[in-house]
């Protein structure tokens, strides 16, 4: 599975946080465009790369 | 399988992530709580349970407290479950005492505080909370609601950086998949988790309920194993009032436009600013939470902010004003989008919904793009609504043709005779006879008629791209029914002439590209339909969903019969990731079959397992059986996947009702029924029966060239242990058959053969270079055998060990090569099978049946085993072989080498 496919397995949630912090957007715009608190941002980032990291060991 | 609403049991599914946050959370010295957030429903409580239960399996000592609506108003209200009665004291000695209280109760451990809906906390508990995080009393863990408004001290626990916030999504869809399976108990048919998925969007407690009210009404049910909703998913009383609960008190000036989206989404913002909803008012809406806006193009695009508020709003809306609603919509949407391809089936209806008339020529068009889109059943909605209307010909055709495709055989041949002298022009008299055909061959089992009402039409229709339409028809038969020059024949008369219309063309590239591959040519095949989906895609996009399914069933098979196994399962799962979204059963059957194929063909049999069992109860719905020619195959897939585990007695009963169902078998679907039931064979145990149908089943495709059918059955005797028999006559057939599969069958054959240990590793290296891990497992078991017998241990012992962890990755493989891999060694095949029997408990005179030897034969036989294992009685035969072997063979006397549809010697019935 390539990143690609594995960030459309992932909640929604986290997989746009990523795909927005991929395209350079910094926290703030991140947690407006999501609705979220401006410190909830990093821990959201952190659950996402992990359940990234889990789809992308289960395929190999 | 049966589960009652009680008897469920619901996991926490998706969450370790967030665990884990939580607990280095937990052991960070400079973080001393965590705030959990999100929507109501996502999981919030659940997980912080989750939470506490685990620092208590760590010696923590927790405590648990729930703020409420009706305890916001009470001092320490959420906290009063806790408390000792402490009268008389003011407030800052209160929080002191409680603090000290709380503590205390922990008798020296870590103390893990949970409050569920922090945000409903009364003034005094709010304190407290931020007293124990201030003095490190406490590790708290706190819910809150996204939307809601948290007290001040309570948020700058995380802006301060004392505690963390989480924010909680809905569960994936993969995660919804796997909660559900979990609470069932059981495997859920993928169209509807899909479908509970999209309506919940993985809020689990709208899951839950829509679940338990699937379970109350028997909507949702186990069908053969497999969990099921039938009929609409509509939302239970339950659900209503926690989804009303969540919309909130809606003025009439918000419900207005509400049920508007509610009836019509999605809607153009262009199309409610016509029916009369100020822009104004969606932007507060929007801003509620309640509507979500996306931009596509140049058009704004509105929905409900959740499906199950649709639900909710159309099924509390009144009879008249959903009338009214509907036609308000019809009006509004053709004065801005005006009859735009795609857009005629919503206009329908909305106007049928409404009860007003509606023009026949819309109703006609709307249905047609039902039947391109694969929705037959609102077809023939629209159909008999254009007849009612008044509707010519036109709609008599879609009758019949929706008909036919929901499953109604029998109705759309009287209707397709009733309405064939109104055809009048050649485009009518075809379309009419091509579609009257197919009903008489694939629904209704009656070729003789299909042939005679295709051959009427010739005799009638005069321009060439109709014509071209009928010999396209008859080119589809001549495939399944194993004539395939025939219909490649038919097939180059319409491809060549530029006068055939592009449709017919690509249904000619599928019908030649399967005829080519059936008949070896599989590289030709995979080139040609390749071609084809290209030029249909250029032509007309998705437009014709059935088109596309037809040319890419044709290229799966081929990529599975050449070896390109990857390729194959990513081009079957698209497709049936496609159906899915779609809600076609005919597209995720057609593709869950063949997903299953390249599975089992990767030796990944429990995952094949699952797809063949939900293909196949999906496949007997009336939608999806007019296409009888997949059930053939489906079943007999599902037999040889269990064939294949030593799951006989589930074998036999696929293949049971692969052969009882109603109607002749064509002869594709008699190859695929014939590789079944020798595979069923040899799971019994009996492999020189087995090797005599696989013999059967290569000399019938041989008469009909069909040369990859030939040389799978060949390659199947080779599997069980006789290559030298065929070796010559497959390598043959081999030179024949495109790609890199046949190669290696060609290789494996040849090193079997003439026991070239070498030879066959290096055939185990090819088959795992495909991905095809059985065949490589197989392959390096006799690679095993064949260095033994040479006396080359050291390589005997690395390709018996290469063999068990190929055997390992293929989900509980049991075919007879991987058997002898843990049986005894040094007995011939003979010697093994009738031993293999014996341990199972048969008599001599039952083997000597099956075998069709002689009971002396047997009994000389069982003396030599005997002799080679150092053992004197039967009974001694049981360790050494029963134990792997988890299909028995019954003590059924009767000899089961028959075929069915051909006789030992191959002759068809």
């Amino acid at each position: 599975m390539d990143r690609e496919a594995a960030l459309n397995e992932l909640p929604e949630v986290h997989a746009i946080a990523l795909r927005l912090r991929d395209g350079g957007y910094n926290n703030a715009a991140i947690a407006a465009a999501l609705g979220i608190e401006l410190e909830a941002v990093q821990p959201l980032f952190r659950v996402a790369e992990a359940k990234l990291a889990r789809l992308l060991e289960a395929d190999i | 399988m049966r589960c009652g609403e009680s008897d469920l049991g619901w996991p926490l599914v998706g969450r370790a992530e967030e665990l884990a946050f939580v607990d280095r959370a937990m052991a960070d010295g400079r973080v001393r709580g965590v705030v959990l957030a999100g929507a109501a429903g996502v999981g919030k409580t659940r997980l912080a349970r989750e939470v506490l239960r685990s620092a208590a399996g760590r010696g923590a000592a927790t405590c648990w407290v729930a703020a409420t609506d009706a305890a916001a108003t009470l001092p320490l209200g959420a906290f009063a479950p806790l408390l000792p009665t402490l009268g008389g004291i003011d407030r800052v000695d209160l929080l002191g005492r409680v603090s000290e209280q709380l503590v205390t109760r922990a008798g020296g451990r870590r103390l893990v505080l949970g409050v569920d809906d922090a945000h409903l906390l009364d003034q005094t508990s709010t304190a407290l909370v931020c007293q124990l995080v201030m003095t490190e009393s406490a590790f708290v863990v706190l819910t809150v609601c996204r939307r809601a408004r948290v007290a001040e001290s309570i948020t700058m626990l995380w802006k301060d950086e004392l505690a963390e916030r989480l924010e909680l999504a809905a569960l994936s869809r993969p995660d919804t998949r796997e909660l559900l399976s979990a609470a069932l108990g059981g495997q859920v048919d993928g169209a509807t988790w899909h479908q509970l998925f999209d309506l919940t969007l993985g809020n689990a407690l709208f899951l839950r309920e829509l679940v338990r009210g699937g379970l109350a009404t028997g909507a949702l049910r186990a069908i053969g194993g497999v969990w099921r909703w039938d009929g609409p998913m509509g939302a239970p009383p339950r659900l209503i009032e926690l989804v009303t609960a969540r919309i909130g008190h809606l003025t009439a000036r918000q419900r207005a436009p509400l049920e508007l989206v509610a009836f019509g989404e999605p809607l153009p913002a262009g199309v409610l600013q016509r029916a009369g909803v100020p822009g104004g008012e969606l932007e507060e809406l929007e801003r509620a939470g309640l509507l979500t806006s996306e931009t596509i193009g140049h058009r704004v695009q509105v929905r409900l902010a959740h499906p199950l508020f649709g639900e909710v709003l159309r099924s509390a809306a009144p009879a008249l004003w959903a009338r009214t609603a509907n036609r308000e919509l019809a009006e509004a949407f053709e004065f801005v989008e005006g009859r735009r391809a795609g857009g005629c089936a919503r206009l329908a209806a909305w106007r049928l919904a409404a009860g007003v008339r509606c023009d026949p020529a819309l109703l006609v068009e709307a249905g047609h793009e039902a039947v391109a889109r694969l929705d037959p059943t609102f077809a023939l909605h629209l159909a008999r609504a254009a007849i009612e209307a008044g509707a010519g010909h036109e709609a008599h055709y879609l009758l019949a043709t929706s008909l036919a495709r929901c499953g109604h055989c029998r109705e759309a041949e009287a209707a397709f005779s009733e309405g064939e002298n109104s055809a009048l022009s050649d485009a009518e008299r075809a379309s009419v006879a091509t579609e009257r055909a197919h009903n008489l061959r694939w629904g209704l089992d009656r070729p003789g008629e299909a042939e005679a009402v295709l051959c009427q039409a010739e005799r009638v229709v005069a321009e060439p791209a109709w014509r071209a339409e009928l010999a396209t028809a008859r080119a589809g038969f001549r495939v399944y029914d194993g004539h395939c020059a025939e219909a490649l024949r038919l097939t180059s008369t319409v491809l060549q002439p530029v006068t055939t219309r592009t449709t017919t063309r690509l249904r000619a590239v599928s019908i030649a590209g399967q005829a080519l591959g059936l008949t070896g040519r599989l590289d030709q095949a995979i080139a040609a339909t390749r071609r084809g989906l290209e030029d249909q895609h250029r032509a007309d996009g998705e437009a014709d969903p059935l088109l596309r399914l037809q040319l890419e069933m044709g290229l799966v098979a081929a990529y599975v019969w050449s070896g390109r196994l990857l390729e194959a399962q990513r081009l079957a799962q698209d497709g049936y990731d496609r159906g899915l979204a779609r809600r076609s059963s005919l597209e995720t059957v057609a593709f869950g079959g063949w997903l299953a194929a390249a599975a089992r063909a990767r030796g990944q049999l429990h995952a094949a397992s699952q797809v063949i069992r939900e293909a196949v109860e999906r496949g007997r719905s009336s939608e999806v059986s007019s296409h009888r020619q997949f059930l053939h195959r489906l079943l007999a897939d599902m037999a040889l996947c269990a064939a294949l585990t030593g799951e006989v007695g589930v074998a036999e009963t696929a293949l049971a009702q692969a052969t009882s169902l109603p109607g002749s078998p064509s002869c594709v679907s008699r190859m695929w029924c014939g590789l079944a039931q020798l595979w069923v064979t040899a799971a019994r145990g009996e492999r020189s029966t087995a090797v005599q149908l696989a013999l059967g089943v290569a000399d019938e495709a041989a008469r009909h060239d069909l040369a990859t059918f030939e040389l799978i059955a060949l390659h199947d005797i080779v599997r069980l242990g006789e290559p030298a028999d065929v070796v010559a006559r497959l390598r043959r057939v081999g030179s024949g058959v495109e790609g890199p599969l046949a190669r290696a069958f060609t290789a494996h054959a040849t090193a079997a053969a003439a026991g070239d240990g070498a030879g066959l590793s290096r055939a185990v290296d090819q088959f795992s270079a495909l991905g095809a891990q059985l065949l490589a497992a197989e392959a390096a078991a006799r690679a095993a055998a064949a260095f033994r017998a040479a006396g080359s241990c050291a390589q005997a012992l690395a390709e018996a060990a290469r063999a068990r962890t190929l055997a390992g990755s293929c989900e509980g493989a049991r075919t007879p090569a991987l058997n002898e891999l843990e049986g005894p060694p040094g007995l011939t095949r003979r010697e093994r099978e009738i031993a293999e029997l014996a341990a199972c408990g048969l008599s001599s005179k039952n083997i000597a049946q099956r075998l069709v030897v002689s009971v002396r034969t047997v009994d000389n036989t069982l003396h030599e085993v005997y002799g080679k294992l150092g053992i004197n009685r039967r009974a001694e035969l049981v360790p050494l072989f029963g134990a792997h072997r988890s299909g028995a063979p019954s003590g059924d006397d009767r000899p089961r080498g028959r075929v069915i549809g051909m006789s030992r010697a191959g002759e068809s019935k």
